[in-house]
């Protein structure tokens, strides 16, 4: 059973007819064949109406039936609730009720979140619709904004290859220090090549990469260089 | 035949498919503009274009709060489309709404003025019509902004009015066209009237300035959001175009980020 709020909630469609002016008769025809609420704001009424149309599928047995509401943002959302607490109480089982929550204050949607039971958001991918718990709506809602804003015409998002080579690159060691060993930067190396072993300079023999961690000076002797034990006083020639 | 030209903003509207049935049938379109780039241009061309397309039988009726009709028949002019041609064909109805001021809450309840009276108004015009024409009437309004201030700021009546045009595009097959500004609702932490409004709407064309500053030979650029949008193999998914545009004296140049030298 349909209960149509959409048609005329507010009885301007009614007046009209009922003034006489309106003398379109197959669009009067189509609107008076499904039941229409002509005033959503009296809500006693709009109440009772439901109660109707529930009982009439049973007639006057103890049954129970449920609800459902598809609200395009209804403005008495507090007298709502009110109403809602007596639904309680009386002959329906269960509600279902979708919700546009950001046109609400959050009070009322967290409101509603206590009354029901089971609360959930979902989003439509291409062919099917996926629901997810409402924490991770937050995700979604990001989601969605970058989805829908592109703005520039550059590429501001990194690709996943592009976040995986950027992990990887080795930081200048003052900017490291995460609690980790820290590591020389070593040009053309990548933090994976730099745990194999590796031979540096002419004079100085091999060097294992782990020993970079106890902060040695590393000196590579040119041939030119004089020995550093030589006797001889670098300073000798200066005329002073 | 100047309206066979296509524009990039009337495939990213699906106007390129199909002339008829006219593909706007049963939709309401959202234009958002705001102070630094104004989005009137895309109002005008929407509406040349519905009076001047194949199907002949298309119908305008426009809600005009913020410009006279001698306005819009310059603009038009230029365009090539002379508006009081096709109101005396009974193709254009214009409903000069400067003047209108919602009587106060408690006149109001007789449910006489204000728009509930141009609501019965749009209804009797549109039944008034021809039996093929029906299906085919466009509402556009310039613009909800000023509707509010036409309706002492009560945005409630205001989409009260929205929600039975709404009826009329999903009843009747009319098409809805609006024009709105966004940056009224900029310093507003909850703008409920302008979220329930993108609620009611099938495609939503925005108009911004260049994220990049302003630019000589660019005005800036427009965003269009098409739900439900169908193409040519019958699938449908929401499509997002996005161009930059240039006004000129009597046309508006659409054209990719980067395409102009």
């Amino acid at each position: 059973m349909i209960l149509d709020c959409y048609s005329d909630p507010l009885g301007w469609k009614d007046q009209l007819m009922m003034s006489g002016n309106f003398t379109d008769v197959s669009y009067e025809a189509s609107l008076s064949l499904s039941c229409v609420c002509r005033n959503v704001k009296d809500l006693d009424k709009l109440y009772s109406l439901i109660l109707e149309l529930g009982k009439g599928l049973f007639g006057q047995g103890k049954d129970c039936f449920s609800v459902a509401i598809d609200s395009d943002g209804s403005k008495d959302m507090d007298m709502m609730l009110a109403i809602l607490l007596e639904w309680h109480q009386e002959q329906i089982s269960s509600i279902f009720w979708l919700l546009h929550s950001d046109l609400h204050e959050v009070k009322v949607t967290s409101v509603l979140e206590y009354l029901s039971y089971v609360s959930e958001g979902f989003h439509i991918d291409q062919s099917d619709i996926n629901f997810t718990s409402v924490s991770s709506e937050d995700e979604l809602f990001n989601q969605i904004n970058q989805g829908l804003l592109p703005k520039v015409q550059f590429n501001l998002d990194l690709s996943e290859k592009e976040c995986i080579g950027r992990a990887r690159v080795v930081l200048s060691f003052d900017l490291q220090g995460n609690g980790k060993p820290i590591q020389i930067h070593d040009s053309g190396r990548s933090l994976a090549e730099g745990k194999t072993e590796v031979t540096l300079g002419s004079s100085w023999t091999s060097q294992k990469a782990e020993d970079y961690g106890e902060g040695d000076i590393i000196y590579f002797l040119d041939s030119d260089d004089e020995m550093p034990d030589s006797d001889e006083d670098s300073d000798d020639d200066l005329d002073v | 035949m100047e309206n066979r030209a296509l524009n990039l903003l009337d495939e990213a509207l699906g106007l390129d498919y199909q002339t008829d049935p006219w593909p706007l049938r049963g939709k309401v379109v959202l234009i958002e503009d705001c102070v630094e780039t104004s989005g009137c241009f895309v109002l005008h061309q929407l509406l040349k274009r519905t009076l001047s397309s194949q199907s002949p039988n298309n119908t305008v009726i426009f809600l005009a709060f913020s410009h006279p009709l001698s306005h819009y028949d310059r603009i038009l002019r230029k365009l090539g489309c002379n508006l009081v041609a096709q109101r005396e064909n009974g193709r254009f109805f214009f409903f000069d709404m400067l003047k209108l001021l919602c009587p106060d809450e408690k006149e109001g309840k007789t449910g006489k003025g204000g728009f509930t009276a141009l609501y019965w108004k749009i209804q009797n015009t549109i039944c008034a019509l021809p039996e093929n024409n029906k299906n085919h009437a466009t509402i556009m309004i310039d613009d909800m902004s000023l509707m509010e201030v036409a309706a002492r700021g009560s945005s409630d009546h205001v989409l009260d009015f929205m929600h039975y045009c709404h009826t009329l595009t999903s009843e009747l097959g009319c098409s809805l066209i609006t024009l709105n500004h966004e940056d009224i609702y900029a310093s507003m932490e909850r703008p409920t009237f302008m979220l329930q409004t993108k609620y009611l709407v099938d495609v939503l064309i925005k108009a911004e300035p260049l994220a990049t500053g302003l630019a000589a030979d660019v005005h800036g650029q427009l965003t269009v959001l098409n739900r439900d949008f169908c193409n040519v193999k019958g699938s449908s998914k929401n499509k997002i175009s996005n161009f930059h545009f240039k006004v000129k004296e009597n046309s508006v140049e659409y054209f990719y980020p980067g395409t102009r030298t």
